[in-house]
């Protein structure tokens, strides 16, 4: 089985074979966009993008889309 | 150069797609998954047209075959920079990483335009199309999904037309198989007792 195949099988409910009370979903807990700097940057408006950080840290963070940005994405499996 | 504003049914090499992902690492651990990505703004595609057409021609099944040998796993891209921000070296600020300078207005700069830079390619478009001036590095050259690519219908951009494609392509081949030598010592006298 490749790597490929397992995290199909794992991650996505509509392969599971599990019974009906064992299915389970990915909640995304964090959604990071770097960087993460509170507070307004000197950036050209026309290409930015307003985002929070979702992490509940709070804070208003400006990013250039004209720019190559990175995004992490935290997710856990919980059972329903 | 002008450059040809409509997509075929297929990637084509030469393509420039916007918003393409770069997936950095995933790691899988006790029920949590984390994935790291970055999000390019423009990329152009690399890979030898030849191998795409046959690639889709099998992959929607223009053509039998009792074989899959000419289907790809990924098609090779590389990113296209703001060429202001190449020159201020801030063009991947966004990830901590502080490029070199290079003076516009000094010899790197010229050599730069005049793609005599064997590590980068200098564009410019057409004003019909909404692109600034751009540069391409081939160090950061990357692959991505063919069926990812092939989704992203809305975000083409353009295609760079024959030949010029050629030369793009002649370039990234001869920066991947450059040869470093390694510096030789000045020999002296008593190497040769």
């Amino acid at each position: 089985m490749n790597n490929r195949e397992v995290f199909t099988k794992e991650y996505s409910p509509e392969s599971t074979t599990e019974a009906e009370d064992k299915k389970t979903e990915l909640v995304i807990q964090e959604k990071t966009l770097l960087p993460n700097e509170s507070g307004t940057r000197s950036v050209d408006i026309s290409n930015a993008e307003k985002t929070q950080n979702q992490t509940g840290t709070g804070g208003i963070s400006y990013y250039d889309k004209s720019k190559p940005y990175r995004i992490k994405i935290k997710a856990k499996e919980i059972k329903k | 150069m002008n450059v040809l504003r409509q997509r075929l049914g297929r990637v084509c090499q030469g393509d420039i797609y916007k918003d393409v992902e770069f997936i950095e690492y995933v790691i899988t651990q006790r029920g949590s998954i984390e994935i790291s990505k970055i999000m390019f703004p423009f990329i152009i595609v690399l890979t030898q047209d030849c191998d795409l057409e046959q690639d889709s021609k099998i992959r929607f099944k223009k053509i039998k075959s009792e074989t899959a040998d000419k289907l790809i796993l990924s098609v090779l891209v590389a990113p296209l920079y703001n060429v202001e921000h190449v020159y201020s070296g801030e063009h991947l600020k966004q990830l901590g990483i502080q490029m070199q300078m290079i003076n516009k207005n000094k010899t790197s700069g010229n050599n730069l335009r005049n793609n005599e830079t064997p590590r980068y390619h200098y564009i410019e478009f057409p004003s019909s199309v909404s692109m600034v001036p751009s540069v391409i590095d081939f160090k950061h050259y990357f692959s991505v999904n063919v069926e990812y690519l092939r989704r992203k219908k809305s975000d083409f951009i353009c295609r760079v037309p024959p030949l010029f494609r050629e030369d793009l392509s002649q370039r990234f081949a001869s920066f991947l198989s450059r040869i470093g030598l390694p510096e030789m010592k000045k020999e002296t006298t008593s190497e040769h007792v």
